[in-house]
C-alpha cells in the first residue's frame, strides 16, 4: 500500500525511485479557462455521456460507468484528505489510516469482538501510560518505565488473542479480488481494486464496514510496519533520501513540507486514539467520492449504496488548509554527499492546480522536459550527452495547494551534477530568450494531451480513478473531460509568461546527491 | 473505543434518518456493524463474452492476429520474435538491450531517430523495440487517424533499422550510468546478487553488462543480432483497436509480405542451471537501515504439470495479503513492509523460485529464519483446508480477469504462439486449478522446492545485524560487489623481453638526462613550492602550493586557494584533511600518497630497479607532439604510460582516471617541461595537466628544497 497515484507526472523520478516516498498526485488539472475554450473533438464524447452520478443524503457521491464487456468491476474511492492534513506530533497519521482501513470491523477480522474490545482498550491505556512516563525524559523513573513497557508489551500480545489476521483482505482475495491496493498522497487517500461483478454486494458490505465501523486492531504492530516502509522508501534508498530532503526543504510552512511518510519520532509516538480522531474528522461522506466502472448497473449500485453507505458520517467535510507557503526569497540548496551516482532535483514554487495559469505550466513542463521531443532532453541527453534522463513536471508533491514545478536530472557518469544543473538553466534561458517555444511544438502538446487522455480511460480502475479524483478535488468529474479544451486555448506566450514569472533563482530549491568530498579530486594531481 | 461508540451513534442516527430521507427509496439502509459480508449470497458469475481474434499467415511466415474494437479511437500493436542468450557473445553482454533501444532511437534507414522523436510526438504516437535475453518484441500505439503512417514507420524500424553510431554511443552513455549506479539502490543489488547466485557466472541467462562488455559493441554487432532475431518467419503480430479488419490485413500485407525469409536457424535456448549452491551470499551496503533478504532456487516452466498447484502454493505462501508470509512476518510481528514469494514458473524457461522480505537491520537474521521456516513448512505439511480454500479460490475466482479487456485475449493468443504453447493452454490451466488439492500442492512443493538446496541472499549493514551471518548454518560467501573498471584503452600489450629491455633503456636514458639515478637515489625528502592556474568548469583560479614529502609515504601538502587554505596529509598510518577550518579524517589519503609515489620521478629515477616499463610500438600524440610511450607494469593508475620526448627526457605520464572521484572518468595527461638544475639533479619546472585533452592545471615550480629536515609532527593530524 502507499503506492503511487496512477497519473503521477514525475514519471522519470518515480521510475528511478522504484518506489516513491512522496506521492505526487497529479491528474487532470481543471482551471477556469482565461479565454473561451473552443469545442474540441476529444475522442471521449461518448464516454462522457456514459458517466452517471448520484449523491446519498449524507453527502457521499457515487460515479458510475457501465461497461459490460466482461463480468468484472473496479472501484476507486477518494478520501479528500491526505498527508497534507497531518499535523506536527502526528505526522504520518493520514498514511496510517490507509493501513488501518484493511484491519477489519467488528464483524470481520475478529473471532469474538466482545472479548477483543476490552483487550484493545487495555492496550491503548497501557500505551498512554507508557508514553506519558517516557515524556518525562531524563526524569522518568526507570523502574516504572520498565514496568510500563512490560505492561504495554503484554497488553499488545493479549490484544491479538481474538484477531483473525488479514481476514478483511482475505475475503476480497478469496472472492477473486485483483490489485487490492491503496495509496496516501499529499492531497488525498485512495482505495481501489477490482472484483468479479457477482461480488458487488459483498464489496459494498465489506468496504462500507471499513468506512463506518473500522476497528483499529494491531495498531502498534502496524505502526512498526509503516516504520519499515519508511526505512524502505526513505532511509535506505539514495533517491528516497534525496526526494525527502528536496520536499522538506522546499516547504517551510505548508504541511507539504512534512514529507508524507511521517517523522521517525511521530511514528514511534502517535496513538490509536489520535488515529481515531483523524479518522472521525476526515472519513466523512462529504469528504469522499466513490467511482465504479464495469459490469454493474446504476440502479443496483444505487440500491447497494443506500443500503450500506448511508451510515457513513454526514458531518461537514474538514476545512481546507489555510496556511499558504510564504514567498521564497532566496535559493535553497541541499547537497547530500553520497557514494551513489549524482541526481539533481530543482523545484520552483508555482500556484495550485485550480489557478487559471496552471495549464500553461503543464504545457511548458511537457515542452521543456516531457520526453524525447523536449528541449532539455534534446540538449542534455541527445546532443551534449551529459545526462541520461531529464524530466520536468508540475504537481509535486500535490496539486490541491501551491506546489512545485520540478526538474529532475540524472547526469551521465562522470559529469559534475552542478555543471549539468547549470546547463539545464541555460536551456531554460534559451527558451525565454533567443528560441521561444514554437507554435508547432505547442500544437504537438495539444495532440499528446488528447492521446494521453484517451489512453487513460481504457482500463476500468484507471478510469474510475480519474473520475473520482477530479470529482473529489475540483467538485466536478466533468473537469476531467474539459482539459483538452483548456489546452486548446493556450498560446506560446502564455507558456513563456509563466516560466518567466516562476522559474527564477530566488524561487527555487535545489537538491542533489554528489560524491563525498573525501573522494573528490580537490587537489590537482601531478607535479610531485 | 471512541470509534465504536461513534459508529453506534452514527448507525442509530442513520436508522432514524432512514424514515425521513430515504423513505422514498427502494434500498433500505442496514446497520453495517451487525452485518457479515461473508454471509451474503453470491450470484452466479456473469458470462464471459467470447472474443475471437482473426488469424492470418503471410506467405513469408509472418503470423498476424487481429481484433477490432471501436470503443476508443486508438490502435495498438505488438510483434514477438524468438530470441536466445546464445545469440549474444558473453563478451558483449548488454548488446540485446542496446540493440532494441537503438532500433527506436536511431530510427530506420528511411526515417532517422531524431525525425521519429519529433514526428511521433507531434501526432501523439509511440514506437518501441525491446530485446530481452529470451524474447524480442516491438510495438506501436497511435490515434486511429494515423494508423497507416505509424504502421509504416513501425515496419521500417522492425525491418531496416539504421543503427547510427551516434545513437549507439548515446545508448552506451546510458548503460555506463546504469553500471555505475548498480550498487546505489538496495533492491537492485538484492535482485542482481540473487540472480548471480542462481545462475552462477557461466550461464548465459545470468549475463550482466559490464564496462568491458559494453565498450566494444559496435554497429556490426547490432546489425548481426537484429538479422538473426527480426526475421519474418519468426514474427507473430497482434493488432488491436479502431480499424477494419480487411483494411488492416491489407496494410500489414503491404508492409511485411515482401520481407524475405532469412536463412537463419531458429535460436535454441540454453539450459538453465539445474541446482544452486546452498550458501549464504552476503553483499554489503552501508547506507541502509533495512536489509533485503531472498531465498532462491531454480524454478520450473509454466507447461510443467505442477503449474496449477504451484500457482496455488504461491498464493498461499506469499502471494497476497492473506498469505502465510504476509501474516506471519508483516502483520503479526511488524518486522517488514514487504514479504512474499514467487513460484518461479516462467513461460519460456524455468524461472527463479524466490521468497523475500525487507526488514530493519536489527532483525535481519530473525526475519531470515522466518522466511526459511515458511519455505520449509510448505514442503513438509499440507495447507489446512481453510488455507487451501482461500488460496485456491483467490486464483480460481480471479481467473475472469484474464478476460477483463478483449485485447488480453488477442495478445495472449499471439504470445502463446510465439512461445510455442498450445492455444488452449489457459483452459487446460483452469481445469488443472479445479483439480488442485492440499495434497497435490504439497506433492508439487516437494518436487519443486528443496529447502536444503537453496541460496540465501542478504544485502545490508552487517554491523547492525541481530546475529552473525554464520548463525544461519550455511557457508557464507561475501560477494565482491565492486564494479570492474572500464577496460584498458591500450589493448593487449605484448610484454616481450625486447619491449621490456627497450623500456628500461628509455628510462635509463631519461634518468641520465636528469642527473643520473645515483643523484636521485640520494634524495630522501623534498619540499616543493608551486604556483598554478586551475581551470575547472569554465572558471580559473590560482593556487599556491607547498608539498613536503618524506619518501615514500609521509606527505603533507597545503594549497592556498582564493577561498581559503586546504591541507592534507598522511603520516604513514593515518590521513587527514582540513579545509575552511574544518578538520577531518581522510581514509583515502594512504592510497592517494601511494599513487603519487607510484608515478613520481623520485621512484622512477631513484629506484628504477622497482620499475618495469614495456615499450609500445605506437607513439602517443599529445597536442600535436608524438611521444615514445612505455606502459608501466603493475601501476596503481589504470592504463598508465610514461611519455618520453625526442631529446630523451621523461616528458610526462598519461593514465585513465576511472571516475571514482567527483571529476569522473577521463584520460589524464601530465606534461613536464623546463628541465633545470636543482642541486645534483635536473628537475622539470613546468607542469601541465590535461583531462580528456582540456588543460586543467598550468603550473610552475617556484622552489625545491632537497633533503630538508621534516618533523614527524608535520604529518600528524593536529589537535582540533
Amino acid at each position: 500500500m502507499f503506492r503511487l497515484p496512477p497519473r503521477a507526472k514525475l514519471v522519470l523520478a518515480l521510475a528511478m525511485a522504484g518506489a516513491l516516498t512522496l506521492g505526487a498526485a497529479a491528474w487532470a488539472a481543471p482551471a477556469p479557462a482565461r479565454r473561451a475554450a473552443p469545442a474540441v473533438r476529444t475522442g471521449l464524447e461518448s464516454l462522457e455521456k456514459q458517466v452517471q452520478e448520484f449523491t446519498l443524503p449524507n453527502g457521499l457521491r457515487f460515479l458510475v460507468v457501465e461497461r459490460h464487456q466482461a463480468p468484472v468491476f473496479s472501484f476507486f474511492t477518494v478520501v479528500n484528505s491526505g498527508s497534507a492534513n497531518d499535523a506536527i506530533g502526528t505526522t504520518g497519521i493520514a498514511h496510517m489510516m490507509e493501513h488501518m482501513a484493511f484491519k477489519g470491523t467488528s464483524q470481520v477480522g475478529t473471532t469474538d469482538y466482545a472479548a477483543e474490545k476490552p483487550l484493545i482498550a487495555a492496550e491503548e491505556k497501557a500505551w498512554e501510560a507508557l508514553l506519558s512516563e517516557r515524556r518525562k525524559g531524563p526524569k522518568a523513573d526507570s523502574a516504572r518505565l520498565a514496568s510500563l513497557e512490560k505492561t504495554f508489551a503484554d497488553a499488545q500480545a493479549a490484544s491479538v488473542r481474538f484477531v483473525a489476521s488479514n481476514e478483511f483482505t482475505q475475503i476480497v482475495e478469496q472472492a477473486g479480488g485483483q490489485g487490492v491496493n491503496a495509496f496516501t498522497a499529499e492531497d488525498i487517500t485512495a482505495y481501489f481494486y477490482s472484483l468479479p461483478s457477482n461480488r458487488l454486494e459483498m464489496w459494498a458490505a465489506l468496504f462500507s464496514g471499513a468506512m463506518v465501523d473500522p476497528v483499529f486492531r494491531e495498531f502498534y504492530k502496524e505502526r512498526d510496519v509503516v516504520y519499515e516502509e519508511r526505512r524502505m522508501r526513505v532511509e535506505s534508498s539514495p533517491i528516497g533520501r534525496l526526494l525527502y530532503e528536496f520536499i522538506t526543504t522546499s516547504f517551510n510552512a505548508h504541511p507539504y513540507g512534512f514529507g508524507g511518510i511521517g517523522y521517525p519520532s511521530d511514528l514511534k509516538t502517535f496513538s490509536r486514539t489520535q488515529g481515531e480522531e483523524f479518522f472521525r474528522r476526515n472519513y466523512v461522506a462529504k469528504n469522499m467520492t466513490i467511482a465504479i466502472v464495469g459490469d454493474v448497473t446504476l440502479a443496483e449500485v444505487k440500491r447497494l449504496a443506500e443500503k450500506y453507505f448511508s451510515a457513513i458520517s454526514d458531518a461537514p467535510a474538514p476545512p481546507p488548509i489555510d496556511t499558504v507557503e510564504p514567498v521564497q526569497i532566496a535559493e535553497r540548496r541541499v547537497v547530500i554527499e553520497d557514494k551513489a551516482q549524482p541526481i539533481v532535483l530543482v523545484g520552483w514554487h508555482i500556484p495550485a492546480a485550480s489557478d487559471p495559469s496552471y495549464p500553461a505550466y503543464e504545457a511548458a513542463a511537457d515542452l521543456l522536459g516531457g520526453g524525447r521531443w523536449s528541449r532539455l532532453y534534446k540538449a542534455l541527453v541527445k546532443d551534449k550527452k551529459i545526462a541520461v534522463q531529464v524530466g520536468t513536471g508540475t504537481g509535486n508533491p500535490g496539486e490541491k495547494y501551491p506546489n512545485l514545478f520540478t526538474l529532475f536530472i540524472v547526469p551521465a557518469s562522470g559529469q559534475d551534477p552542478e555543471k549539468v544543473e547549470q546547463e539545464a538553466y541555460a536551456v531554460i534561458e534559451d527558451v525565454l530568450g533567443a528560441h521561444p517555444f514554437t507554435q508547432d511544438e505547442l500544437n504537438g502538446y495539444k495532440v499528446r494531451v488528447r492521446a494521453q487522455k484517451i489512453g487513460s480511460v481504457e482500463d476500468n480502475v484507471e478510469l474510475a480513478g480519474e473520475l473520482a479524483q477530479a470529482q473529489a478535488l475540483y467538485g466536478d468529474w466533468r473537469d476531467y473531460f474539459r482539459e483538452q479544451e483548456r489546452v486548446q486555448s493556450l498560446r506560446v506566450e502564455d507558456l513563456t509568461a509563466v516560466l518567466r514569472e516562476s522559474l527564477v533563482r530566488s524561487n527555487r530549491t535545489v537538491a542533489m546527491t554528489k560524491a563525498p568530498a573525501a573522494t573528490a579530486t580537490a587537489t590537482p594531481e601531478g607535479g610531485r | 473505543m471512541k470509534s465504536t461508540t461513534r459508529v453506534a451513534v452514527a448507525a442509530f442516527v442513520a436508522a432514524l434518518s432512514l424514515c425521513a430521507s430515504l423513505a422514498s427509496t427502494a434500498g433500505a439502509a442496514i446497520d453495517v456493524t451487525k452485518y457479515d459480508p461473508r454471509k451474503l449470497p453470491v450470484p452466479a458469475i456473469g458470462r464471459i463474452p467470447a472474443v475471437k481474434p482473426e488469424r492470418m499467415v503471410l506467405p513469408n511466415g509472418v503470423v498476424v492476429y487481429l481484433l477490432e474494437n471501436h470503443d476508443l479511437p486508438v490502435v495498438k500493436g505488438a510483434a514477438y520474435f524468438a530470441m536466445s542468450p546464445s545469440l549474444v557473445p558473453m563478451d558483449r553482454a548488454g548488446l540485446p538491450g542496446l540493440t532494441g533501444e537503438v532500433m527506436r532511437s536511431g530510427g530506420s534507414v528511411a526515417h532517422g531517430g531524431d525525425y521519429l522523436d519529433d514526428h511521433l510526438a507531434a501526432i501523439g504516437a509511440s514506437l518501441s523495440a525491446n530485446i530481452a535475453l529470451g524474447q524480442a518484441s516491438s510495438g506501436f500505439r497511435c490515434l486511429s487517424e494515423n494508423t497507416a503512417e505509424v504502421v509504416g514507420l513501425w515496419s521500417e524500424i522492425v525491418r531496416t533499422p539504421a543503427f547510427p553510431d551516434e545513437k549507439i554511443e548515446l545508448a552506451k552513455v546510458g548503460l555506463r550510468r546504469s553500471i555505475a549506479s548498480r550498487n546505489d539502490e538496495m533492491m537492485s543489488m538484492l535482485f542482481r546478487t540473487a540472480s548471480q547466485a542462481v545462475y552462477g557466472s557461466k550461464n548465459p541467462w545470468g549475463m550482466q553488462a559490464e564496462y568491458a562488455t559494453v565498450e566494444p559493441i559496435g554497429k556490426a554487432d547490432c546489425v548481426a543480432l537484429h538479422g538473426k532475431v527480426f526475421v519474418p518467419e519468426r514474427m507473430i503480430v497482434a493488432v488491436y483497436g479502431d480499424f477494419r479488419t480487411a483494411d488492416m490485413k491489407k496494410l500489414l500485407t503491404a508492409k511485411f509480405a515482401d520481407w524475405k525469409k532469412s536463412a537463419t536457424a531458429a535460436p535454441v535456448l540454453p539450459a538453465m542451471p539445474t541446482s544452486v549452491t546452498p550458501k549464504l551470499y552476503f553483499a554489503p551496503k552501508e547506507d541502509v537501515t533495512q536489509s533485503g533478504i531472498v531465498v532462491a532456487q531454480v524454478g520450473s516452466r509454466a507447461n510443467d504439470p505442477d503449474y496449477a498447484a504451484m500457482s496455488v502454493l504461491e498464493q498461499g505462501l506469499g502471494g497476497g495479503f492473506s498469505s502465510r508470509m504476509f501474516n506471519h512476518i508483516r502483520t503479526q510481528r511488524g518486522l517488514a513492509y514487504a514479504a512474499g514469494a514467487n513460484a518461479g514458473t516462467d513461460f519460456l524457461k524455468p524461472g527463479v523460485f524466490m521468497a523475500y522480505t525487507l526488514t530493519k537491520s536489527e532483525s535481519t537474521m530473525t526475519a531470515l529464519g522466518l522466511v526459511r521456516d515458511e519455505v520449509r513448512a510448505v514442503t513438509e505439511s499440507p495447507f489446512t483446508d481453510a488455507e487451501l480454500a482461500i488460496a485456491k479460490q483467490a486464483v480460481v475466482n480471479g481467473f475472469v480477469f484474464n478476460f477483463e479487456d478483449p485485447s488480453q485475449t488477442l495478445f495472449r493468443a499471439a504470445y502463446y504462439e510465439a512461445v510455442g504453447y498450445p492455444a488452449d493452454f489457459l483452459q487446460v490451466y483452469q481445469k488443472g486449478l479445479d483439480a488442485v488439492t492440499a495434497q497435490s500442492v504439497l506433492e508439487a512443493a516437494k518436487r519443486k522446492i528443496q529447502p536444503a538446496q537453496q541460496a540465501v541472499i542478504i544485502v545490508g549493514k552487517e554491523k547492525d545485524f541481530d546475529r552473525p551471518l554464520e548463525s544461519a548454518g550455511l557457508p557464507v560467501e561475501r560477494v565482491d560487489i565492486s564494479i570492474p573498471p572500464p577496460p584498458s584503452k591500450l589493448g593487449k600489450v605484448a610484454e616481450t623481453p625486447a619491449a621490456l629491455a627497450k623500456g628500461a633503456e628509455w628510462l635509463a636514458a631519461a634518468a641520465k638526462a636528469a642527473g643520473g639515478s645515483a643523484a636521485w637515489k640520494g634524495i630522501r625528502s623534498v619540499v616543493l613550492s608551486t604556483d598554478a592556474t586551475l581551470s575547472i568548469q569554465g572558471q580559473s583560479f590560482s593556487i599556491t602550493g607547498e608539498e613536503s614529502w618524506l619518501f615514500p609515504d609521509k606527505q603533507h601538502s597545503s594549497q592556498k586557494l582564493p577561498f581559503g587554505e586546504m591541507k592534507q596529509a598522511f603520516d604513514g598510518t593515518n590521513g587527514w584533511m582540513s579545509a575552511m577550518g574544518q578538520l577531518q579524517d581522510n581514509p583515502e589519503a594512504g592510497a592517494e600518497v601511494a599513487k603519487d609515489w607510484d608515478k613520481s620521478l623520485w621512484r622512477l629515477f631513484g629506484h628504477s630497479d622497482q620499475v618495469q616499463l614495456v615499450a609500445l610500438d605506437k607513439p602517443e600524440n599529445v597536442n600535436g607532439t608524438d611521444y615514445r610511450v612505455a606502459q608501466m607494469k603493475g601501476a596503481k593508475a589504470a592504463d598508465m604510460v610514461v611519455l618520453f620526448s625526442a631529446d630523451g627526457h621523461l616528458a610526462g605520464f598519461a593514465y585513465q582516471d576511472t571516475g571514482s572521484g567527483r571529476m569522473g572518468p577521463a584520460r589524464v595527461v601530465e606534461l613536464f617541461g623546463a628541465w633545470a638544475p636543482e642541486g645534483p639533479i635536473q628537475y622539470p619546472h613546468t607542469i601541465q595537466v590535461y583531462r580528456d585533452g582540456k588543460m586543467m592545471v598550468d603550473g610552475k615550480v617556484t622552489g625545491l628544497k632537497l633533503n630538508a629536515e621534516l618533523s614527524a609532527d608535520l604529518f600528524k593530524k593536529p589537535a582540533q
